[in-house]
This record gives structure tokens, C-alpha cells and sequence, in this order.
């Protein structure tokens, strides 16, 4: 009964935090660029454009509200938590419907009311960036990493102790498989929690190499907003990481007997936790996104970025050939994407279906 | 401090000599000082999404012409001499001058009206 209310909790906090991510992308995205559509700045402000972004926070509502109760009437009809991932897909192609309809309407009231006409654009990049201090990176890696010691310390501490033979899977609070004990099973845990904490290394890498890309009408604030937002982000990461590195460090507490392993089905709740932490701190950025934009001077000097709409297609591939970047900030969402006309990509892609093909023969010829 | 240069693609001028204008333009505005370490080509062409060889032209040029210099590292930065005087430069500068002169000339354009272009060109820098 508790695991089947933890299931149907979990389906819809992220039901909701799904919604909630979508409710306000609008101002987690840079204010030129709204719905994927680059608009000049002085119609950031613009009747349509307010409109437009009311109707597709109303849809969002609406087709989340639909989705949280269909998840929860099927739930408790069934009694069964099968179909929230379904509830959840669902959720997220409606959302992409939404953000595309709201797309192709703003795009058409860009061209038809001819808002870039007049404009001079301009490609803006920074030549001499800042890199960010390595000591403030390390600071990133202080709470996951104390997470892991502690693990690995326990681990050493408990091993001497230990039955021969281990827990692996439990049903509720009874085991119900077990293994020799070796030092490997017993630091099975530790060796995930290191496998995850690399995973994060290389996205921070990434992060901090990823194209920031000054905006109009102020350049150098439009830069200090997305370096806050792109430290909110490691940030964020680095809390969810303490998180899923704590779920790991339960489940080995309960298979050392540490904890009773009633416990591993709790242990998910920390990664839940630090799901709902991301989300709070990436969508504190939109304050300050969102600050009031004197539009009169922001128009004055009739400069804008570059019109780049036709390189992303439907609002979501990026493709341009001329661009050597290989990940590239998403156009509408949190993230980042590839460039599908980078040849890079392009051999990459090629390589994971024809991997993915051949696997999948091998398979069915078994 | 940082610097930020702008290109216009929709302008006559190509893009790998609007790179090099603004680099200078930095330079004689004391925004990029003698040893700054500037993105490599690569890293700048990402930057503004364009294709490497232009970049790389703008910078090879500005290398040739004593504003940049790269190591061994191949990590480009601003020369030291950059902002101040150097001989090669003004020689290369007088003999370029000398040509457009001379080609204005051969277009029929006076002694007084190239005066007015070059003044008007010190006045608006």
C-alpha cells in the first residue's frame, strides 16, 4: 500500500513539475527570443505577444489539470501506477503541441505586422570571455562528494561485520535475493554514486563551455544574467546530484542492515526532492529575466540580434551548416541541444541508429 | 573587462574584415589591452556562428599586421605593441595610403576633396 502511494506521489509531482516548468518558461527564456521567435526589442511588450504567451499558460493549465486527474482516477480505478508514465509522455507531447501552436502564431503576426522592418542586425559575441575560477568550480563538487565518502566510509566500517551472504532485492521490508559478499558487491553503491558524479564533471565541462550569446538592447547585463543562470544551473545540478548520490547511500545502508530495507522504497524520495530543489532554483532566474524593459529606449536605437528563426526548425532543431558549435542553448526550454548541421553530429547520429539497428536484428535474429 | 564585437552580415563589407575593424576598434579604445587572451578561431567562429575560415582570415591578417600574436599554444593574444608605434606598421600604412591616393587621382578626384575625406575620417574616429 505505501509503495503504491509513493508510485502514484511520484507520477504527480512530476506531473506537476512538469506543468510548472512550462507555466513559466516564458520568462526563463531570454526576452529576445520568445516561443522560439527572435523579436526586436522594443515588442517585447507587445499586445500580441502578451496574449499569445496568457494562451498558452492557460492550455498549459488546462492539459496538466487533465493529466494529473486522468492519472489519478486511472491509478485508483486500476490500482495499478502502469499508466503514469503514459499520463506523463502524454503530458509532454501535449506540451510541445502548445508551445508550437503559440509558436506559429507569434511568427505570424512577426512577418504580418513586419516587426523587424527597420531594424539593423547585428551578430554580438564576446572575443576575451572571463573563465570561471577553478576554485569556484571545486565548490560544486564539495556536497556530492561528501555524500560519497561517507558511503565509502561506511562501507569499510560495516564490512568486517557483514553476513556472507548480502540483500540485493527487496519486496518492502523483506529481502528477497541474495549474493556472496564481496568487496565489489559491497561497494557497488560507491561505484554508482562515482559513475553519476562523472556524468556531472563532463555536463559541467560542457556547461562552461557552451556559446553565451549577448543580447540587445544591453549587451553586457543580458551576459551577467546568463552567467547567473548558467551557475544557477551547476548549481542546481550539483544539489540534484547530492540527492541521487543520498538515494545510493540509503540502498546500501539497507543492504549492510544499516536500516531496515523498508527503507530502499523510500529511497527514490531524496531524488524527488532534489527534482522539486532544481526547479526552485532555476526558476528563481526569471526575476531578473523578467525585469520591466523600458521598451521606448530599448527600440531607440533600432539594432537587434540577428533574425536566426530559419535556422531552427519547428522551433526546435537547430541546423545551420556555417555554425561549428556542436551544442548550442535550447531555443524555448531549459537546456541545451546539438546542431543537427554540424558534420559531427551528423556522424554521430548515423553511428547511434546504425548501432541501435543492428542491435535490434541481433536481437530479433536471437 | 570584457569585449564585445559586432558583425552585420547583411553589410557589403565581409564579415572576416568586419572581425578585424572591430578588433582593432578595441584596441585603439583601451577595451582589449596588450596581452589579452582572445578566443581561438574556433571558439570565436562558435561564438558568432559562422564559418571558421572567416575568422581565421581575420586573424591571421591581424597577426601579419602586428595587432595579434600567437604562441605555441596557438592561444592568441593582443600584441604589446599593439596600441603604440611601429615602424613596419607605418611603413605598410604609408604605402597603402600611397596607392589609394594614387588610385583616387587616376579617378579624377582632387587634392582638396581627399583632404576632406581624410578629415572627415579623423573627426569621426
Amino acid at each position: 500500500m505505501i509503495q503504491y502511494l509513493i508510485r502514484v506521489a511520484d507520477s504527480s509531482i512530476i506531473i506537476l513539475l512538469l506543468a510548472y516548468i512550462n507555466f513559466i518558461m516564458p520568462s526563463l527564456t531570454p526576452r529576445s527570443v520568445q516561443f522560439g521567435v527572435r523579436i526586436p526589442p522594443d515588442r517585447i511588450v507587445d499586445p500580441s505577444l502578451i496574449s499569445i504567451r496568457k494562451r498558452f499558460r492557460i492550455y498549459v493549465t488546462a492539459t496538466s489539470g487533465a493529466m494529473l486527474a486522468s492519472n489519478l482516477m486511472v491509478s485508483i480505478v486500476s490500482g495499478s501506477t502502469g499508466f503514469s508514465a503514459l499520463f506523463i509522455l502524454l503530458e509532454i507531447i501535449a506540451m510541445w503541441a502548445v508551445y508550437l501552436d503559440a509558436r506559429k502564431h507569434l511568427r505570424h503576426v512577426k512577418i504580418t505586422e513586419r516587426w523587424t522592418h527597420g531594424y539593423t542586425q547585428k551578430i554580438p559575441a564576446v572575443i576575451n570571455p572571463e573563465r570561471p575560477a577553478a576554485v569556484r568550480m571545486l565548490l560544486y563538487f564539495v556536497m556530492p562528494l561528501a555524500v560519497i565518502i561517507a558511503t565509502a566510509a561506511l562501507a569499510v566500517r560495516e564490512y568486517p561485520y557483514l553476513h556472507q551472504f548480502l540483500p540485493v532485492k527487496f519486496s518492502g521490508s523483506d529481502p528477497v535475493e541474495f549474493a556472496h559478499k564481496t568487496v565489489q558487491l559491497v561497494l557497488t553503491p560507491v561505484y554508482s554514486q562515482l559513475i553519476f558524479l562523472g556524468i556531472y564533471a563532463v555536463l559541467v565541462f560542457v556547461l562552461c563551455r557552451v556559446k553565451v550569446v549577448p543580447e540587445y538592447p544591453d549587451l553586457d547585463r543580458s551576459l551577467t544574467v546568463q552567467r547567473h543562470y548558467r551557475f544557477s544551473v551547476i548549481f542546481a545540478l550539483s544539489v540534484l546530484l547530492t540527492m541521487v548520490e543520498l538515494d545510493f547511500m540509503l540502498s546500501g545502508m539497507a543492504q549492510w542492515e544499516i536500516i531496515p530495507g523498508i527503507f530502499t522504497e523510500f529511497s527514490v524520495i531524496p531524488s524527488v526532492v532534489g527534482l522539486v530543489l532544481v526547479v526552485a532554483i532555476v526558476s528563481r532566474m526569471r526575476y531578473s529575466i523578467a525585469i520591466p524593459l523600458n521598451t521606448e529606449s530599448a527600440g531607440a536605437k533600432r539594432i537587434m540580434n540577428r533574425d536566426d528563426d530559419a535556422f531552427w526548425k519547428a522551433g526546435m532543431i537547430y541546423y545551420n551548416r556555417d555554425d561549428p558549435s556542436l551544442i548550442v542553448p535550447k531555443r524555448f526550454g531549459i537546456g541545451y541541444t546539438v546542431n543537427y548541421g554540424n558534420p559531427f553530429i551528423k556522424i554521430a547520429i548515423f553511428i547511434i541508429m546504425a548501432s541501435t539497428t543492428l542491435f535490434a536484428i541481433r536481437l530479433m535474429a536471437w | 573587462m570584457t569585449f564585445i564585437i559586432e558583425i552585420d552580415d547583411s553589410l557589403e563589407t565581409p564579415l572576416y574584415a568586419q572581425i578585424k575593424l572591430s578588433v582593432i576598434s578595441g584596441i585603439k579604445t583601451g577595451k582589449l589591452k596588450p596581452g589579452d587572451v582572445l578566443l581561438s578561431s574556433r571558439e570565436l567562429a562558435k561564438a558568432l556562428g559562422i564559418n571558421y575560415h572567416t575568422v581565421n582570415k581575420a586573424y591571421d591578417l591581424l597577426v601579419q599586421e602586428g595587432f595579434l600574436i600567437r604562441d605555441k599554444k596557438k592561444r592568441t593574444f593582443v600584441n604589446e605593441w599593439a596600441s603604440g608605434e611601429d615602424s613596419r606598421f607605418l611603413k605598410r600604412w604609408e604605402d597603402l595610403e600611397k596607392n589609394l591616393i594614387e588610385e583616387a587621382k587616376a579617378r579624377g578626384i582632387t587634392n582638396l576633396r581627399i583632404l576632406n575625406i581624410v578629415r572627415e575620417a579623423l573627426g569621426s574616429s
